[in-house]
């Protein structure tokens, strides 16, 4: 049986003058129902064009092609307008970074709440109502019926992330796709919006697809992950064995970069990875991290296939751990400052 | 010797309109903050504590509504503007809309210098070039325009240009906030090499309680215009009084395998600046709140060495 939402070699192109622009290229990621999958990755990685892939929201005159796309045994290559109306909200609903750009100023949060009831259900608007009260108590908002009557101006960045947690709820997905959920929020308010997104998710089974940059959320809440870079996922796994042990030299590196109090010795270099991401343009005819890969080797210059290395792990690397074991790897870099 | 940045005092009002009405928003109430030579002190809190309004006074750009600020001993406000820039440099968190896109790296490294009269050509030249090698920006670059490099570089371009007149403080409001995790630790790492390479002193601003960690000697921590603790990193880490700061610690997610998020004790909202609560600002946030936290301001509370402003601290 198919994974719950799988993809696999996913791509999408944007065709220029130049000739195509690539930022994705050779996704790979499948998720079960009920789990959260992080997909990891820094800004221009194709993170959240992939996001989009999922809901049919790719802006023309971008091209996605892929070996799979399929939500729940469907496929969603080449569906056409009212099928994704069909699926978007319904089956999948999405939650975006700044919740004051995705919500509409000029209407209040209870007439939003009750528009994507009512596009999706057949609701009387008395009933849409009285959802949207118990949808923001559930949300975890103070004094719902108030809130209700209220602009999005008038709530805080955390309240309205609730709002639009409540919104995507509303039609009882199978699927949330969270971009960056909690990047526009303060630390605190960070802690407790994964907080609720974990507690709902074990009261409604809801699968989550989380696209974060930062490995802490992930830690957190994560049952899986997948990391990317330059368009291709590079390593995938259950995220604690992932944090524990990464394959994927980016993965190291990445770790590596992090200061953690309590950790990290203070005041000492941190993890470098040197050089810069290569741009959507370089074509994939070699492992794309070579560049910058402390292990590399003359056969790195060559496509690299993602493979699986073990029970739920992939891998795309020729050098596993254990072919670079003893190596000094990026203990060996004197740092270019 | 004198602490560089001496705040006593200080406060700063904006005027504001709430609800149609004129009002009065106090960003800052009360401001104490001495920053000694060749330390790294860092202010931390979250979005709307005052934290930025801060940073601006301590750069000279705004004066205080009362209470003064000093640098380098003398009121901030009798210095002139090339004088003020001599001592003290900013850098800001957003590499892309600090540096002018018309301009050369070379030219924006070697504004101060211009501004200053200092030198000649062949001499800025000089200095610029090695000031960009002190950074780790490539010398080909000196001719090179902001778009053409990545973010890393950006912020390397604005630290080059702070340091280039040899200022005595350096101000970085949240200066790795917009960088990809693997470019923000090196800026981290190039921070910390070149205060010791130019016994710079530096006023860090960050929400990133990791990189405060990893970088600051000592740690002040603001809500709501106020700094409501402060001390040494190591032991305001291992032993945090004030339930704000315990709060801010609890929400470090670290990047390691089965860590899960610590409960935040504290109440999801921030009160309104405009009409802050009476007493403890923190008390309509606070698990522990009391009465006498609703009448009276909390006193400073001496601790070590450092301080704290709550009538429960914490064990």
């Amino acid at each position: 049986m198919s994974p719950f939402v799988d993809i696999r070699d996913l791509k999408i192109s944007i065709p220029t003058a130049d000739g195509p622009l690539t930022p994705v290229r050779g996704l790979d990621l499948q998720i079960a129902r009920g789990e959260t999958l992080a997909l990891v990755g820094e800004s221009g990685c194709g993170k959240s064009l992939t996001a989009l892939a999922l809901i049919g929201l790719v802006p023309p005159p971008c091209r996605v092609d892929a070996e799979r796309l399929s939500f729940d045994g469907h496929s969603l290559l080449g569906l056409g307008a009212a099928d994704w109306r069909k699926l978007r909200g319904p089956r999948i609903a999405m939650i975006f970074q700044d919740p004051m750009t995705s919500l509409d100023p000029c209407y209040t949060i209870g007439s939003q709440l009750v528009e994507v009831m009512r596009t999706h259900r057949e609701l009387s608007a008395e009933a849409a109502r009285a959802r949207a009260l118990e949808l923001l108590t559930r949300v975890g908002i103070p004094s719902p019926a108030t809130r209700l009557r209220q602009y999005p101006h008038q709530l805080s960045g955390g309240l309205r992330q609730r709002v639009m947690i409540a919104m995507a709820l509303s039609c009882e997905p199978d699927l949330i796709i969270a971009d960056e959920p909690t990047t526009a929020l303060d630390v605190t308010t960070q802690a407790q919006i994964l907080g609720l997104l974990a507690q709902l998710q074990d009261e409604t089974g809801v699968a989550i697809l989380l696209i974060t940059h930062d490995l802490g959320v992930v830690a957190s809440i994560a049952h899986r992950m997948a990391v990317m870079y330059a368009g291709q996922t590079v390593e995938a796994g259950p995220t604690a064995a992932v944090l524990a042990q990464p394959s994927h030299p980016y993965t190291e590196g990445l770790l590596r970069a992090i200061p953690t109090p309590g950790l990290t010795p203070r005041g000492a270099p941190l993890g470098t990875i040197p050089g810069i991401v290569p741009s959507p343009k370089t074509p994939a005819d070699t492992c794309l991290f070579l560049d910058r890969c402390p292990y590399a080797r003359p056969a790195c210059a060559a496509p690299v296939p993602l493979l699986a290395t073990g029970p739920d792990r992939a891998l795309r690397c020729i050098r596993p751990p254990a072919e670079r074991a003893g190596e000094p790897g990026y203990a060996a870099l004197v740092e270019l400052v | 010797m004198p602490p560089i940045l001496e705040i006593t005092g200080a406060t700063r009002d904006y005027a504001v309109r709430s609800g149609g009405q004129a009002a009065s928003l106090r960003a800052l109430r009360g401001i104490d903050l001495a920053v000694e030579p060749g330390e790294v002190m860092a202010i931390v809190g979250e979005s709307g504590c005052g934290k930025t309004t801060l940073s601006r006074l301590c750069l000279g750009i705004e004066s205080p509504s009362s209470g003064t600020v000093s640098l380098g001993g003398q009121p901030i406000a009798g210095y002139h503007r090339t004088e003020r820039a001599r001592l003290v440099q900013p850098v800001f968190q957003d590499p892309y809309s600090s540096l002018n896109p018309r301009q050369s790296l070379g030219s924006i490294v070697a504004a101060p210098l211009v501004v200053r009269g200092e030198g000649t050509r062949a001499t800025r030249r000089a200095r610029t070039e090695a000031m960009m090698a002190a950074v780790g920006l490539p010398p080909h670059l000196i001719n090179a325009y902001p778009s053409q490099i990545s973010g890393g570089q950006r912020q390397r371009v604005a630290i080059a240009r702070a340091l280039i007149g040899e200022p005595k403080l350096l101000i970085c409001d949240e200066p790795t906030s917009a960088l990809d995790v693997s470019v923000q630790s090196q800026i981290i790492n190039l921070l910390g090499r070149l205060r010791r390479q130019f016994d710079l002193t530096i006023l860090l601003i960050s929400h990133n309680l990791a990189v405060v960690h990893h970088l600051a000697d000592r740690v002040a921590v603001m809500y709501l215009g106020i700094i409501v603790e402060s001390g040494p990193t190591e032991a305001l880490y291992a032993r945090p009084r004030h339930p704000y700061t315990r709060a801010l610690l609890d929400a470090i997610l670290p990047p390691t395998p089965g860590a899960r998020p610590r409960p935040i004790e504290i109440g999801a909202e921030a009160p309104n600046p405009i009409a802050p609560p009476s007493g403890c600002p923190f008390r309509t946030r606070c698990p522990h709140a009391t009465e006498i936290c609703a009448e009276t301001m909390p006193a400073v509370t001496e601790a070590g060495a450092g301080y704290y402003r709550c009538h429960h601290p914490l064990g």
